[in-house]
Protein backbone atom coordinates (compact mmCIF):
# COMPACT_ATOMS: atom_id res chain seq x y z
CA UNK A 1 0.00 0.00 0.00
CA UNK A 2 1.24 3.49 -0.85
CA UNK A 3 2.38 5.69 1.99
CA UNK A 4 -0.20 8.43 2.69
CA UNK A 5 2.50 11.06 2.16
CA UNK A 6 4.29 9.75 -0.93
CA UNK A 7 3.07 10.98 -4.33
CA UNK A 8 1.68 8.29 -6.64
CA UNK A 9 1.01 8.49 -10.36
CA UNK A 10 -2.61 8.69 -11.47
CA UNK A 11 -2.54 6.42 -14.51
CA UNK A 12 -5.88 4.63 -14.49
CA UNK A 13 -4.57 1.40 -12.94
CA UNK A 14 -8.16 0.57 -11.97
CA UNK A 15 -8.65 -0.89 -15.46
CA UNK A 16 -5.90 -3.46 -14.85
CA UNK A 17 -7.38 -4.39 -11.47
CA UNK A 18 -10.88 -4.79 -12.95
CA UNK A 19 -9.64 -6.71 -16.01
CA UNK A 20 -7.72 -9.04 -13.74
CA UNK A 21 -10.81 -9.81 -11.62
CA UNK A 22 -12.94 -10.41 -14.72
CA UNK A 23 -10.33 -12.61 -16.42
CA UNK A 24 -10.27 -14.79 -13.31
CA UNK A 25 -14.08 -14.98 -13.47
CA UNK A 26 -14.49 -13.15 -10.15
CA UNK A 27 -17.60 -11.32 -11.35
CA UNK A 28 -18.99 -10.36 -7.93
CA UNK A 29 -15.62 -8.92 -6.88
CA UNK A 30 -15.41 -7.07 -10.22
CA UNK A 31 -18.90 -5.60 -9.70
CA UNK A 32 -18.07 -4.40 -6.17
CA UNK A 33 -14.70 -3.01 -7.28
CA UNK A 34 -16.11 -1.19 -10.30
CA UNK A 35 -18.75 0.48 -8.15
CA UNK A 36 -16.20 1.44 -5.49
CA UNK A 37 -13.86 2.95 -8.09
CA UNK A 38 -16.74 4.85 -9.74
CA UNK A 39 -17.81 6.32 -6.39
CA UNK A 40 -14.23 7.28 -5.53
CA UNK A 41 -13.78 9.06 -8.87
CA UNK A 42 -17.11 10.89 -8.50
CA UNK A 43 -16.25 12.06 -4.95
CA UNK A 44 -12.78 13.20 -6.01
CA UNK A 45 -14.12 14.89 -9.16
CA UNK A 46 -16.35 17.18 -7.10
CA UNK A 47 -13.23 19.00 -5.81
CA UNK A 48 -12.24 20.03 -9.35
CA UNK A 49 -15.74 21.10 -10.43
CA UNK A 50 -17.61 24.38 -10.29
CA UNK A 51 -16.41 27.95 -10.00
CA UNK A 52 -15.58 28.27 -6.32
CA UNK A 53 -12.57 30.63 -5.89
CA UNK A 54 -9.51 28.55 -5.04
CA UNK A 55 -8.68 30.59 -1.92
CA UNK A 56 -12.02 29.63 -0.37
CA UNK A 57 -11.35 25.90 -0.70
CA UNK A 58 -10.92 24.63 2.84
CA UNK A 59 -10.68 21.31 4.63
CA UNK A 60 -14.10 21.93 6.21
CA UNK A 61 -15.78 22.20 2.79
CA UNK A 62 -14.07 19.02 1.62
CA UNK A 63 -15.16 17.17 4.76
CA UNK A 64 -18.76 18.12 4.01
CA UNK A 65 -18.50 16.81 0.45
CA UNK A 66 -17.34 13.47 1.89
CA UNK A 67 -20.65 13.16 3.74
CA UNK A 68 -22.82 13.53 0.62
CA UNK A 69 -24.91 10.43 -0.10
CA UNK A 70 -24.14 8.56 -3.31
CA UNK A 71 -27.41 9.46 -5.09
CA UNK A 72 -26.94 13.15 -4.22
CA UNK A 73 -23.35 13.02 -5.43
CA UNK A 74 -24.46 11.70 -8.82
CA UNK A 75 -27.23 14.32 -9.00
CA UNK A 76 -24.78 17.16 -8.28
CA UNK A 77 -22.50 15.94 -11.10
CA UNK A 78 -25.49 15.90 -13.43
CA UNK A 79 -26.53 19.43 -12.38
CA UNK A 80 -22.97 20.66 -12.92
CA UNK A 81 -23.03 19.18 -16.42
CA UNK A 82 -20.21 16.75 -15.63
CA UNK A 83 -22.29 13.73 -16.62
CA UNK A 84 -25.34 13.38 -18.87
CA UNK A 85 -28.69 11.84 -18.01
CA UNK A 86 -27.80 8.56 -19.67
CA UNK A 87 -24.63 8.04 -17.61
CA UNK A 88 -26.50 9.13 -14.48
CA UNK A 89 -29.13 6.44 -15.06
CA UNK A 90 -26.46 3.81 -15.74
CA UNK A 91 -24.67 4.76 -12.51
CA UNK A 92 -27.95 4.43 -10.56
CA UNK A 93 -28.58 1.03 -12.15
CA UNK A 94 -25.11 -0.23 -11.15
CA UNK A 95 -25.55 1.24 -7.66
CA UNK A 96 -28.88 -0.55 -7.21
CA UNK A 97 -27.43 -3.89 -8.31
CA UNK A 98 -24.27 -3.42 -6.23
CA UNK A 99 -26.36 -2.71 -3.12
CA UNK A 100 -28.45 -5.84 -3.71
CA UNK A 101 -25.30 -7.96 -4.05
CA UNK A 102 -23.36 -6.30 -1.20
CA UNK A 103 -26.21 -6.67 1.29
CA UNK A 104 -26.66 -10.35 0.42
CA UNK A 105 -22.97 -11.19 0.03
CA UNK A 106 -22.88 -13.73 2.87
CA UNK A 107 -25.60 -15.73 1.10
CA UNK A 108 -23.34 -16.40 -1.90
CA UNK A 109 -20.72 -19.12 -2.06
CA UNK A 110 -17.96 -17.19 -3.85
CA UNK A 111 -16.05 -20.41 -4.52
CA UNK A 112 -18.97 -21.61 -6.68
CA UNK A 113 -18.18 -20.51 -10.25
CA UNK A 114 -21.78 -20.99 -11.39
CA UNK A 115 -23.08 -18.51 -8.83
CA UNK A 116 -20.35 -16.01 -9.71
CA UNK A 117 -21.11 -16.32 -13.43
CA UNK A 118 -24.68 -15.13 -12.84
CA UNK A 119 -23.22 -11.68 -12.14
CA UNK A 120 -21.11 -11.46 -15.28
CA UNK A 121 -23.52 -9.08 -17.07
CA UNK A 122 -23.76 -6.84 -14.01
CA UNK A 123 -19.98 -6.75 -13.63
CA UNK A 124 -19.45 -5.89 -17.29
CA UNK A 125 -22.02 -3.07 -17.08
CA UNK A 126 -20.36 -1.75 -13.90
CA UNK A 127 -16.91 -1.88 -15.52
CA UNK A 128 -18.21 0.05 -18.56
CA UNK A 129 -19.75 2.69 -16.27
CA UNK A 130 -16.50 2.92 -14.28
CA UNK A 131 -14.54 3.38 -17.49
CA UNK A 132 -16.89 6.17 -18.67
CA UNK A 133 -16.79 7.95 -15.28
CA UNK A 134 -12.98 7.83 -15.28
CA UNK A 135 -12.78 9.10 -18.88
CA UNK A 136 -15.01 12.09 -18.04
CA UNK A 137 -13.10 12.71 -14.79
CA UNK A 138 -9.80 12.63 -16.69
CA UNK A 139 -11.13 15.14 -19.23
CA UNK A 140 -12.14 17.43 -16.34
CA UNK A 141 -8.60 17.16 -14.92
CA UNK A 142 -7.15 18.01 -18.33
CA UNK A 143 -9.34 21.14 -18.47
CA UNK A 144 -8.20 22.16 -14.98
CA UNK A 145 -4.56 21.51 -15.90
CA UNK A 146 -4.95 23.84 -18.90
CA UNK A 147 -5.67 26.69 -16.46
CA UNK A 148 -2.43 26.14 -14.50
CA UNK B 1 1.79 30.26 -22.11
CA UNK B 2 3.62 27.09 -23.02
CA UNK B 3 2.50 24.28 -20.78
CA UNK B 4 4.85 21.52 -19.89
CA UNK B 5 3.58 18.15 -21.02
CA UNK B 6 5.25 14.84 -20.48
CA UNK B 7 4.88 11.44 -22.00
CA UNK B 8 2.84 9.11 -19.89
CA UNK B 9 1.88 5.56 -20.64
CA UNK B 10 -1.89 5.54 -20.99
CA UNK B 11 -4.32 2.90 -19.74
CA UNK B 12 -4.82 1.73 -23.36
CA UNK B 13 -1.20 0.62 -23.59
CA UNK B 14 0.18 3.24 -25.95
CA UNK B 15 2.08 6.46 -25.37
CA UNK B 16 0.55 9.81 -26.13
CA UNK B 17 1.19 13.39 -25.15
CA UNK B 18 -0.81 14.19 -22.07
CA UNK B 19 -0.32 16.00 -18.79
CA UNK B 20 1.17 13.88 -16.04
CA UNK B 21 -0.79 13.72 -12.83
CA UNK B 22 0.15 12.57 -9.36
CA UNK B 23 -1.88 12.07 -6.26
CA UNK B 24 -0.14 13.92 -3.43
CA UNK B 25 -0.72 15.79 -0.18
CA UNK B 26 -1.97 19.36 -0.55
CA UNK B 27 -0.67 21.02 2.62
CA UNK B 28 -3.20 23.85 2.45
CA UNK B 29 -6.20 21.56 2.80
CA UNK B 30 -4.31 18.65 4.41
CA UNK B 31 -5.67 16.17 1.92
CA UNK B 32 -4.27 14.08 -0.92
CA UNK B 33 -5.50 15.48 -4.23
CA UNK B 34 -4.51 15.43 -7.89
CA UNK B 35 -1.49 17.54 -8.85
CA UNK B 36 -0.31 18.23 -12.40
CA UNK B 37 3.40 18.09 -13.16
CA UNK B 38 4.67 21.28 -14.77
CA UNK B 39 8.43 21.23 -15.22
CA UNK B 40 9.91 20.43 -11.83
CA UNK B 41 6.77 21.45 -9.96
CA UNK B 42 3.72 19.50 -8.86
CA UNK B 43 0.76 21.89 -8.70
CA UNK B 44 -2.47 21.08 -6.83
CA UNK B 45 -5.51 21.29 -9.08
CA UNK B 46 -7.63 22.19 -6.03
CA UNK B 47 -5.71 25.07 -4.41
CA UNK B 48 -2.78 25.61 -6.87
CA UNK B 49 -0.31 25.17 -4.01
CA UNK B 50 2.86 23.54 -5.31
CA UNK B 51 5.98 21.64 -4.34
CA UNK B 52 9.13 20.52 -6.12
CA UNK B 53 8.55 17.06 -7.51
CA UNK B 54 11.20 14.43 -8.12
CA UNK B 55 9.83 11.36 -9.92
CA UNK B 56 10.36 8.10 -8.07
CA UNK B 57 12.97 5.82 -9.64
CA UNK B 58 11.48 2.40 -10.35
CA UNK B 59 13.65 -0.68 -9.89
CA UNK B 60 13.56 -3.07 -12.88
Amino acid sequence: MASPHKPVLLTGTHTKVLDSAMKRGNWIVALLLAHTYSEAFLREWLLYSGNLPLETMARSIIRETERIRFEQLVLVHHLLGNIDGNLRERIYEVNKRRNEVAHRLIEYDLSDREIDTRFRGDAEKAAAVCSDVFAHFKQALDRQAEKV
Amino acid sequence: MERAVQRLKSGQGHNELMPQYIYALDKKIKRRVVHVIVGEWAISLVTRSKFKYKPKKHAH
